[in-house]
């Protein structure tokens, strides 16, 4: 211990037991007798206060999300942005898949049942690059296809 | 606690200030898309005139002192830096929408089959020039591009990928005896690709997204306007070879109902293509005969799983070829004990020829045992 009383020591010499508040004395009480604390007239009050700091908070979340909304919408120029329902997923006509100049499945399944080179033609064709002297067409359609020239249709793959 | 009441409306407004911003040079989970490095491989090949798109064509046999060789490759140099990108990247989604039934568009098909030829030939010429690196991973990335392709269950797609990976096998083939890869790593490099669907994976897809597809729409067509279904119906049967029966069909509506008695037929043929070479190639032919007897549509709907099917056979053989090989070329014919036939009994036949050897399977395709010839590389 220091001989003379340094400034910690001062303040902490300087430090008095706090009065209690006064409610303490009645919710001691309240206790004693069993009584619960929310039924206290001070926990009412401080529920209460909790309870209505609970709504101002969530008051004043949903003005700040209304201001945000609001401002995210309404553009500088002072154009309010049309919301546009989604649209349906656009799908491709029927037709799509008779054309032969796209690369369909069913522009693939027809051209694997015709003779030699065509399959290999068409991925030409959908290289960029135009194929050579073109075959006659010949529809085979796989099942039902004859065997030569169904061969021929995978030979080149 | 009050106030952290108090602070909640504020960081409500300060919140878009705190969203974190995205940094440019951070790659989305999007990013790791093996299309999207394709698709610019695509982007990047050159149109090639006529004799450009032979010179390609024959990859494998050009002579590689030809002089238009260096412009084609200098041309696609681009397209192999983002293939072999791709190659890197095990997820491939092409984004097709299977909704579109038969209308459904592949493009990315041709551009890959003329990219593994692209790839193909920088890697034989690489080869010739002694720089076995770059063959290899050539080879890899054709290799990768062919499973990427294989990808979707579509049997076009997979003839394709067939294709592909074929073109791999014809690169690497010539060149087996120089590679100084064991054995063993080369199968784990194999093991190592991404998965692709096979032809039984497609059946499904067959029934559910094309054949009812087809009959979907011929009645949207019909409800449209009266006749407009049997118009696309006719229009679906365009070209030769339909049998008279399908020619008769005067209603739309027997056009739908001979197509959805077809639909089962489908749980049908997902049987046979489950089923071993030796079973199917004895049970098939009778159920094939009897299907097109009982429902002339048949033959106009249904694929050719059994042409579909020798393609895929034939494939297998020539992967386990080429394994078998690279063991054979470290080690020996004796190697060949460790390795099987997929379609025989034992292991290949060898064969051994002047510069190389020949492995022959059981397997028939087109009336001709499955061979690949091993070490053939042309030096010019």
């Amino acid at each position: 211990m220091n001989d003379e009383f340094d400034p910690l020591e001062a303040e902490l010499a300087a430090l008095q037991p706090r009065t209690p508040s006064p409610h303490l004395e009645s919710a001691v009480g309240n206790a004693l007798r069993g009584v619960p604390a929310d039924r206290g007239v001070t926990d009412r009050k401080s529920v209460l206060s909790r309870r209505i700091g609970v709504f101002v908070a969530i008051a004043a979340g949903s003005i700040a999300a209304s201001i945000l909304a609001v401002s995210w919408f309404w553009r500088g120029d002072g154009v309010v942005v049309e919301i546009v329902p989604p649209a349906a997923w656009p799908t491709p006509p029927a037709a799509t898949a008779l054309d032969p100049a796209l690369p369909s499945v069913w522009a693939f399944r027809r051209a694997g049942e015709v003779p030699a080179d065509r399959l290999n033609d068409l991925l030409d064709e959908h290289s960029g690059h135009p194929p050579e002297a073109r075959s006659e067409f010949v529809q085979i359609r796989g099942f039902g296809s004859s065997e030569s020239k169904s061969l021929e249709m995978l030979r080149e793959l | 606690m009050r106030h952290f009441y108090a602070v909640i409306p504020l960081l409500l407004l300060a919140w878009p200030s705190l969203a974190p911003a995205q940094d440019p040079t951070q790659k989305s989970p999007l990013a790791a898309n093996a299309a999207l490095q394709h698709w610019q491989a695509f982007a990047q090949m050159q149109s090639l005139d006529k004799d450009q798109q032979k010179l390609l064509e024959e990859w494998s046999t050009v002579a590689l002192d030809d002089p238009r060789l260096e412009k084609v490759l200098a041309a696609g140099q681009s397209s192999l830096l983002y293939l072999h990108r791709a190659a890197r990247l095990p997820q491939c989604d092409w984004g097709l929408d299977y909704g579109d039934g038969v209308s459904l568009l592949l493009p990315h098909l041709a551009k890959a089959r003329d990219l593994a030829r692209l790839a193909a030939l920088h890697g034989r010429v690489e080869a010739g020039r002694g720089n076995r690196g770059a063959l290899r991973d050539d080879a890899t990335a054709i290799m990768t591009l062919g499973r990427h392709v294989g990808r979707d269950p579509i049997m076009i797609a997979i003839l394709v990928r067939y294709g592909i990976e074929g073109v791999a096998i014809d690169l690497v083939a010539p060149h087996v005896g120089e590679f100084k890869l064991p054995a063993d790593q080369a199968a784990a490099l194999f093991a190592a690709l991404p998965p692709a669907k096979e032809v039984k994976d497609t059946i499904d897809v067959e029934k559910r997204y094309f054949a009812a597809w087809i009959i979907k729409k011929l009645r949207e067509e019909e409800q449209r306007q009266p006749g407009a279904g049997l118009k696309l119906w006719r229009n679906f049967l365009d070209g030769a070879e339909i049998p008279e029966d399908v020619r008769k069909i005067a209603s739309v509506n027997e056009a739908i109902e001979l197509g959805e008695k077809l639909l089962p037929l489908y749980d049908d043929l997902a049987r046979y293509v489950a089923m071993p070479k030796a079973q199917f190639d004895a049970q098939y032919p009778a159920f094939k005969d009897k299907t097109k007897a009982a429902n002339p549509l048949a033959g106009v709907i249904v694929p050719a799983v059994d042409q579909l099917l020798a393609k895929e056979h034939r494939h297998q053989v020539r992967i386990a070829m080429l394994l078998a090989a690279i063991a054979v070329a470290q080690g020996g014919p004796d190697k060949l004990k460790d390795s099987k036939d997929p379609f025989g009994d034992g292991p290949f036949a060898y064969r051994p020829l002047d510069r190389g050897f020949e492995l022959q399977s059981k397997l028939i395709f087109e009336s001709q045992p499955v061979t690949l010839k091993v070490g053939q590389a042309s030096k010019k």
